[in-house]
Formats: structure tokens, C-alpha cells, sequence
């Protein structure tokens, strides 16, 4: 779910560091407000590593394999935290790997790391009023499933859009319908983990599911 | 595997504040190219700075094989499937005018954005890159964090090496998306995140005992010569004329 370099317009790549920049800029706003903003700092990096290798755990789905995104996950766990820790993960990525890409790292940023923070949302908002395993397993799938959703909607919607001048108008359509029911069951996926985890972490460490 | 390669080379021993500068500088020109005649000078350009890295071909080669992965599937859809007129038949594949432009023009600049990160980051270590980012303006919040994963990425990679190790002694093989399956992963990405929160205290507290969060006197500023910043004068202004070319 990264766009590669090359793909897009320098506009909409610059667009998207521009609202990339403005949403980290946010979120580093109201974490400076905070008592000791340097205390959060070395749990949302380690959590941050810890989220970037769990990612690189492929689940076999014949005939290939599919790795988990986590960014619902990352958004519960981390709440305002996650942007800047996402950017910092498709950072490294692009570096390492030349997995998504430089000049597409704010737009990448936008379609993963806005996602996160609304889950972080519909989490908050599913576990607001009592706090047991039932509830929090389904706002932990709501949170997750939505996350991966919204990104795949985000993604496909950037690559469909961009490339559809250049593609005859069947291809385009059978692009989106592909790219979207390609997504659909990384979706249910992402929700399930991310439910199984939130409740585990909720029964252990309840105090980390705070954001 | 770009650790592996030499950190004399001219490329790498450039100031990283004006190699991250340039190299942004020289990605939006690349991706800014729409003009196929245009391609042969951005490949010169990345000819240039191959030279001046000292990056083998061999780890170039192999470092492109995963990205290509995921710009195929979009190059052969813009070849097969391009509106335009018809240049060739292949049986029900039909390549137009258009789409064999626009495939190349994705192609050229997918893989020379690509190179080109590789040949300004090979031979310069992580932690460099990231202090250059803080003297460019970067917030501390973002850099410090982008440290301490650094620093501790390999840390855990070894936790999750060793949880999956234990697993697998127990009996537990990931085979497709039964629900024992998905526990046995969740409940490593549980226990890893478990794992990382803990030892992320430890870190926070040996960290502020050292003096974290006040000024820091040890580490030495970045400096750079004349030369390299006249160096980065020349590498904007050929990124702005290739910008200019179109």
C-alpha cells in the first residue's frame, strides 16, 4: 500500500508533503502541550521498531503471502504519536528497502498515518463508556479494519486517479474493482489481529491501550 | 547491504545536510520529467554520481530486485492497457503509442529516483543521516525518535527472531488464516509490543540519568567546506534546468 516514485505528478507529490507536514505539525503541537513531551518518547520509538518488524510478518494466502500493515494498531497504541511514527517507518523503508519512495513519502504518509489517528479515534469512542474484553475486542476491530480500509480507499483512489488518463476506461474501472477486492480480505485480516491484540494487551497492560 | 559499501568515496563523504538537500532536490526533478527526450540526460546524471559514489553495479543490482517488484505490475498496465493508437499486436496484447511512452517515462524515473537515494545514502551511516536531519530543522521529537528505533530496531528483530523460535519449538506453524493461526500471530505482535514497552522504560530512565532533554555538549557540529557547498550550488541548479526541461 505505498505509492512508488515516478508514478505520480510532482504536484500531487508535493501536495502531499505539504499536508503531510501540516498533520505532523499538529500532532507535534498538541504533544509538545504535554507535562514532559520527551517522556512518551523513547516508548512511541521502541513501539514504533517494534510495529515496523511486526509488519514484515507475512501470513500465507495461497498462491502468495500478505504482510500486515498494523497502522490501526499503531494508531491505538500510540494516538497522536502514530503520524510522526509512521513517517518516520516509510522513512526507513524508503532508505532500506526502496519500498515506497522519497518524493511519495508525504503523500504515503497521508494514506497510512491519517488513517492511524482516526482509528486511534474509533477506539477512544468504542471503549468510552465501560471497559471489557467484548467491547474492547470489537473497537479494537473496528479500529484496525477501518484503518486498512480507509488506506486502501486513499491508495487506490490516488494510483486510479493519477493513472486513469493514461488507461482505457475498462482497464480503469477493472483497476479500482481489482485494487479494492484485493484489499478486502487484508481488511478483515488486520481487524481480527488487531482485536486479538488490543485484548490481549488489554488483560496484561491495560494502561497502554490509553493512546 | 549499502553498509557494505566504502564511506571514502566523494558522494559519501559530502556533508549530509547538503546531500539530503540535493538529493530531494534532484527526486522532484526526476519525477517532474514528462518528456521521453529528456530521459537520456537524468540517466547521465545518475551515471555521474554512480561514479562519484564507487557503489558496485552487483549491490545495486541485487538492492533493485524487491522494489521492481511493485513497479511492474504498473508498468506492463500502462503498456497493454495505454489508450492511443495501436503500434503493435501480440496476440490479445496490443501496445499503443501512448502507454509504450508513458511506461517508459514511469519506468525511467521510478528506477533513477530509486538509484539515486541508493547511491546518495550508500557509505553513510543511519545515525549521520538522522543528526543531519536535526540541523536541517527536523523537530527533536521526530529525530529522537527516529534514533532510539534505530538504535533498537536490531535489539528487537532479535526478541522477534527468538519468539518465533519458541513458537516453533511448541508446535505452532503459520498455515493459512485458521483462527489459531491469526492468535499465534497476533499474540507475537502482542508480545513483542510487550516486550519493546518494557525495555522502553528501562531506556527512558537510563537515558534521563545520562542527562537526556538538556543541552548537549559532546556531540560535534556538522561542518562543511566551500567546495561542498558550491558543489551543492551546481547540483540545484542542474535539478532546476532538468526541473526547466520538463
Amino acid at each position: 500500500m505505498h505509492v512508488p516514485d515516478g508514478i505520480l505528478p510532482v504536484s500531487v507529490t508535493l501536495s502531499g508533503y505539504v499536508v503531510s507536514a501540516g498533520i505532523a505539525w499538529l500532532c507535534l503541537h498538541r504533544i509538545k502541550q504535554r507535562h514532559d513531551p520527551r517522556e512518551d518518547i523513547p516508548r512511541a520509538a521502541l513501539l514504533t521498531a517494534a510495529f515496523f518488524l511486526a509488519s514484515l510478518i507475512h501470513i500465507p494466502a495461497p498462491p502468495a503471502s500478505v504482510h500486515l500493515v498494523l497502522n490501526g494498531l499503531l494508531g491505538v497504541l500510540l494516538g497522536l504519536f502514530a503520524f510522526p511514527a509512521i513517517l518516520i517507518g516509510l522513512c526507513f523503508q524508503a532508505i532500506m528497502f526502496g519500498h515506497g519512495g522519497l518524493t511519495t513519502l508525504g503523500i504515503n504518509g497521508v494514506i497510512l498515518g491519517g488513517p492511524a489517528l482516526l482509528a486511534a479515534f474509533v477506539f477512544s469512542l468504542g471503549r468510552r463508556h465501560h471497559i471489557n474484553g467484548r467491547k474492547t475486542a470489537i473497537a479494537g476491530f473496528l479500529a484496525g479494519s477501518s484503518a486498512v480500509a480507509l488506506s486502501a480507499l486513499l491508495f487506490a483512489l490516488v494510483i486510479v486517479t493519477n493513472l486513469a488518463t493514461h488507461l482505457r476506461a475498462d482497464t480503469e474501472q477493472s483497476a479500482l474493482l481489482a485494487l479494492l477486492l484485493a484489499h478486502l480480505p487484508l481488511v478483515l485480516l488486520e481487524g481480527a489481529v488487531t482485536a486479538l491484540v488490543v485484548t490481549f494487551i488489554g488483560r496484561t497492560r491495560p494502561h497502554l491501550l490509553k493512546g | 547491504m549499502l553498509r557494505k559499501v566504502s564511506g571514502t568515496s566523494l558522494l559519501a563523504r559530502w556533508d549530509p545536510r547538503y546531500k539530503i538537500a540535493a538529493l530531494l532536490a534532484l527526486a522532484f526533478s526526476f519525477s517532474a520529467v514528462s518528456r521521453i527526450q529528456t530521459i537520456p540526460y537524468m540517466l547521465g546524471l545518475l551515471v555521474v554520481f554512480w561514479l562519484l559514489s564507487g557503489v558496485p553495479l552487483a549491490i545495486l543490482g541485487r538492492r533493485l530486485r524487491y522494489p521492481s517488484l511493485f513497479i511492474a505490475l504498473v508498468i506492463l498496465m500502462l503498456l497493454f492497457a495505454g489508450r492511443g493508437d495501436v503500434l503493435l499486436t501480440v496476440g490479445f496484447l496490443t501496445i499503443t503509442d501512448s502507454g509504450l511512452n508513458r511506461a517508459l517515462l514511469v519506468a525511467a524515473r521510478f528506477y533513477s529516483i530509486l538509484i539515486l537515494a541508493m547511491l546518495f545514502f550508500a557509505g553513510t551511516p543511519l545515525l549521520t543521516t538522522i543528526r543531519a536531519l536535526q540541523a536541517l530543522g527536523m523537530p527533536y521529537i521526530i529525530t529522537d525518535m527516529a534514533l532510539l528505533m534505530a538504535r533498537y530496531v536490531e535489539v528487537l528483530h532479535q526478541d522477534l527472531r527468538n519468539l518465533h523460535r519458541c513458537m516453533h519449538l511448541r508446535g505452532f506453524r503459520l498455515r493459512g488464516w485458521s483462527l489459531t493461526s491469526l492468535q499465534g500471530v497476533a499474540l507475537m505482535v502482542a508480545n513483542l509490543l510487550l516486550r519493546s514497552f518494557e525495555q522502553s522504560q528501562r531506556v527512558y530512565l537510563a537515558m534521563r540519568l545520562r542527562g537526556y532533554g538538556q543541552a548537549d555538549g559532546l556531540t560535534p557540529p556538522l561542518t562543511a567546506t566551500p567546495a561542498e557547498g558550491l558543489f551543492f550550488v551546481i547540483v540545484v541548479g542542474i535539478a532546476l534546468g532538468l526541473g526547466w526541461l520538463g
